[in-house]
């Protein structure tokens, strides 16, 4: 009987044990960087160093009309059971006594970082699609003439591993989504990606 | 023992697993579901108690079924302070006979009066009423739902018959549209439609028929006063025959069409003749509901009971907009509303006296005092060239319909943004005058720089923000109709071809235009600007460069040998504390260190 009960309890540490490994399967494993990437190479030599000494990168950035170039970009880099938190700032323009960026990293917690990460995967960042203008130009078949937006940010989103490279791209997804034509899915995930990882810098 | 043991851990594998890998529901849809239904039930402050009433039974129905978000999805929200009120007697009969209820002889009757309420239903984005929720307030509530579509599952033509044939059902759907949008005439698509008020132009083609609301009680229902007992209106119903003759391009109403023997077009005459009848009408009114006739009967039933259950199903039952799923098989072709809207005069009337051109918001006068005098300057530059005229004064100043409003946005400090638009809104007063679309378009200004830009950068920033209002107007009149496809594709030729006509251009394509063919136009009016101080080719050539500010990505930019020449120029316009030497980071083509300052440009200080 004592026997018994010592090999059901193992059995049940067993089980314990196999669902965590399973729930943590995804996360670990990344896979789908590989298989999503849709960008072949970064032009900046340092995020590539980054590329090179992390697991795992997870950046946003924005662009616009006015300034092309991706400038200030915050970055979440994980390395094995450390997580740290990157400021990368390129400047435009820069006078030849200035160094070209600004750049700073800081230990960051991890459950807090695995919990941005999670999130990028419980969305499934490589699925998400982008939609022309916001998915909002056209209503019910019908040109949208209550609202559009000129000039406004694209906002970047990339998942970065030695594997691949997965970057989604949103034009002024919080303004689609708050004032213009609210409820499409594909970018509320991507804004939900957004703010989780806005949320710590 | 061992089995059960082995068994249990089996299943809480599987529901750790199930549970550790199921799917978060993070969903807007919960909290949008919940603002619906906030947004669905809030009142005007004026509510009537019958309104009160009504929305206080429709949230008790909603606490048992949470059926308000679908209704609002599917047929829209409600409209509550343009309800129309209406008394009826309340007669035992199933059928109420308008003939003997009219507002002349409804000394009919001694049972007590029925209030009825009218509430328009409104979907999201729509200038139209969707649908209305008929109550009948007694001593009890009864709700019911009725679907602008499902007018023609009614009797037709018979204006001295039942007050809930299909005319009358049409006809409370129109005044809904008056109340609510401010239409009064409506294009008649069905010959089924009050065919019996046509009897003046019998043989006139039905396809040119119009009905207008014309009595002091439909301009009594738009000021807000209740309507209450019999009430009835003038509706009036025109038929117009038009002709064209032969055509030319430009005319919009015909094709071209050329002698065979001369190989020449003819010019295109349009004979336009009209017949008109008027006759006094009454509201719907749909008989005491004893018994309930049948969904869809033509005997004077339809609508839907309001149950706060799903809408229940049956024959007759479709969705006469496919695109949108609601569970429901696609209705007949056919089946959509006889009628068109006509916009009218009446719609967001037109006042000169507090229509403003541009309006420049307090959050930037009170802090930069000179950018007035920048818009001011750019107002009444007049040596333009014709294309750069028609769109300045479009936007600033000759076209008092255009409203444009520049505003601070605080939360682009420290971006490189220097400003954005969005169109805020539009509306239309005339169908047949371009001029009278009333457009508007906030253009959001980077106090940083208003900060520390030149005068010169500033204007071109607010001329660049500006065209694209322009487009964005064009595009609207376009696709209101307004303007034909001639019209659009004289202005913007790159964009035939290439994109859905019916599409605002997406930006890019917007930058590719004015690459393409306004940096001269942008950079135009800088020439307004008092410089003695330049040679007028460096005037030429630095204000040019000023003029592809935000144009980086474009095409035409891309293509270009000088462009390391032109953002270096922009720096410097942009920032005026720029320090010198300095160079241009991230684009390995531009590898030069540049000394050109505001100063040495000499570009303006925005008071200068």
């Amino acid at each position: 009987m004592r026997l018994t009960n010592i090999t059901a309890f193992r059995t049940i540490l067993i089980a314990l044990s196999l669902s965590t490994f399973i729930g943590c399967i995804e996360t670990n494993n990344r896979w789908f960087v590989k298989k999503y990437s849709n960008t072949q190479s970064i032009n900046d030599s340092l995020i590539n160093s980054l590329r090179n000494n992390y697991d795992i990168i997870l950046m946003y950035n924005k662009t616009s009309s006015w300034q092309p170039l991706a400038t200030s970009n915050k970055i979440l880099a994980f390395k094995k059971d450390s997580s740290y938190r990157i400021f990368y700032n390129l400047k435009s323009v820069r006078t030849i006594y200035e160094s070209p960026y600004d750049f700073s990293i800081n230990n960051f917690n991890k459950a807090s970082a695995d919990t941005i990460l999670k999130r990028f995967i419980k969305e499934k960042i490589w699925l998400i699609q982008p939609v022309d203008e916001g998915g909002c130009a056209l209503i019910n078949g019908k040109p949208n003439l209550n609202c559009s937006i000129s000039d406004a940010e694209t906002i970047h989103l990339s998942m970065i591993t030695k594997d691949g490279i997965i970057r989604k791209d949103y034009y002024a997804p919080f303004y689609w989504e708050l004032e213009c034509c609210s409820g499409n899915l594909e970018r509320q995930k991507f804004i939900r990606c957004v703010n989780s990882l806005k949320s710590i810098f | 023992m061992k089995k059960i043991i082995t068994a249990f851990s089996a299943l809480l594998i599987v529901s750790i697993g199930f549970w550790a890998c199921r799917k978060q529901d993070y969903s807007f849809k919960e909290a949008d579901n919940a603002l619906t239904v906030e947004k669905f039930f809030t009142l005007p402050n004026n509510a009537s108690p019958e309104i009160m009433r009504i929305a206080a039974r429709l949230k008790q129905l909603n606490d048992k079924t949470g059926f308000i978000a679908d209704l609002v999805h599917r047929e829209g929200l409600a409209i509550w302070d343009k309800s129309i009120y209406n008394t009826a007697k309340n007669h035992s009969t199933s059928v109420i006979d308008v003939a003997t209820n009219s507002i002349n002889t409804n000394a009919n009757g001694t049972s007590n009066n029925d209030t009825i309420v009218y509430i328009p239903l409104v979907l999201q984005n729509a200038d139209y009423v969707n649908a209305f929720i008929y109550a009948t307030l007694n001593g009890d509530i009864r709700l019911k739902l009725y679907r602008a579509k499902e007018y023609a599952n009614r009797e037709f033509g018979d204006l001295q018959g039942k007050a809930n044939n299909a005319d009358h059902f049409a006809l409370q759907m129109m005044l809904l549209n008056e109340k609510v949008f401010g239409y009064t005439e409506f294009r008649l698509k069905d010959s089924r439609l009050f065919k019996n008020l046509t009897a003046v132009a019998k043989g006139a083609d039905d396809k040119n028929r119009t009905l207008k609301l014309t009595t002091s009680n439909t301009s009594q229902s738009t000021s807000g006063i209740k309507l209450m007992g019999w009430e009835h209106i003038d509706v009036t119903v025109c038929v117009t025959t038009t002709s064209y003759n032969c055509a030319t391009p430009n005319w919009p109403g015909c094709q071209p069409v050329c002698d065979a023997s001369y190989h020449e077009c003819v010019k295109c005459t349009k004979d336009v003749s009209t017949s008109c009848q008027t006759t006094t009408y009454s509201y719907f009114v749909e008989p005491k509901e004893t018994p309930q006739p049948p969904l869809g009967s033509t005997d004077g039933g339809g609508g839907t009971p309001i149950t706060g259950n799903p809408a229940p199903s049956g024959p007759v039952q479709c969705n006469p907009t496919p695109e949108l799923d609601n569970g429901l098989l696609p209705c007949e072709k056919g089946n959509t509303t006889g009628w068109t809207i006509v916009p009218s005069k009446s719609v967001s009337a037109y006042d000169p006296m507090i229509a403003d051109s541009v309006v420049i918001d307090t959050s930037i006068t009170n802090n930069y005092p000179c950018f007035s005098k920048i818009i001011d300057t750019l107002s009444s530059f007049s040596n333009l060239n014709q294309k750069a005229q028609v769109a300045l004064s479009q936007i600033f100043n000759t076209n008092k319909r255009i409203h444009t409003t520049l505003k601070l946005d605080r939360s682009l400090v420290g971006t490189s943004t220097s400003a954005y638009t969005k169109r805020t809104g539009y509306s239309t007063t005339n169908a047949s005058d371009t001029a009278e679309l009333n457009f508007s378009a906030t253009i959001f200004i980077n106090p940083d720089m208003l900060a520390s830009a030149t005068k010169e950068y500033i204007a071109t920033t607010v001329v660049h923000e500006s065209m694209h209002a322009y487009i964005d107007y064009i595009f609207t009149l376009y696709n209101l109709q307004l303007v034909d496809s001639n019209y659009v594709k004289a202005k913007f030729p790159i964009f035939w071809g290439g994109i859905n006509a019916r599409k605002t251009p997406s930006e890019i394509q917007q930058h590719n235009l004015m690459a393409s063919n306004w940096v001269k136009l942008i950079s135009d009016p800088l020439y307004g600007f008092t410089n003695n101080e330049l040679t007028q080719p460096t005037k030429d050539s630095i204000y040019q460069a000023i003029g592809w500010g935000g144009l980086y990505e474009s095409d035409a930019f891309k293509g270009r040998t000088d462009g390391c020449y032109i953002m270096a120029i922009n720096i410097a316009a942009r920032n005026m504390n720029i320090g010198t030497p300095y160079s241009i980071v991230g684009y390995p083509q531009c590898s030069s260190n540049y000394n050109f300052t505001a100063q040495s440009l000499k570009l303006k200080k925005p008071c200068d």
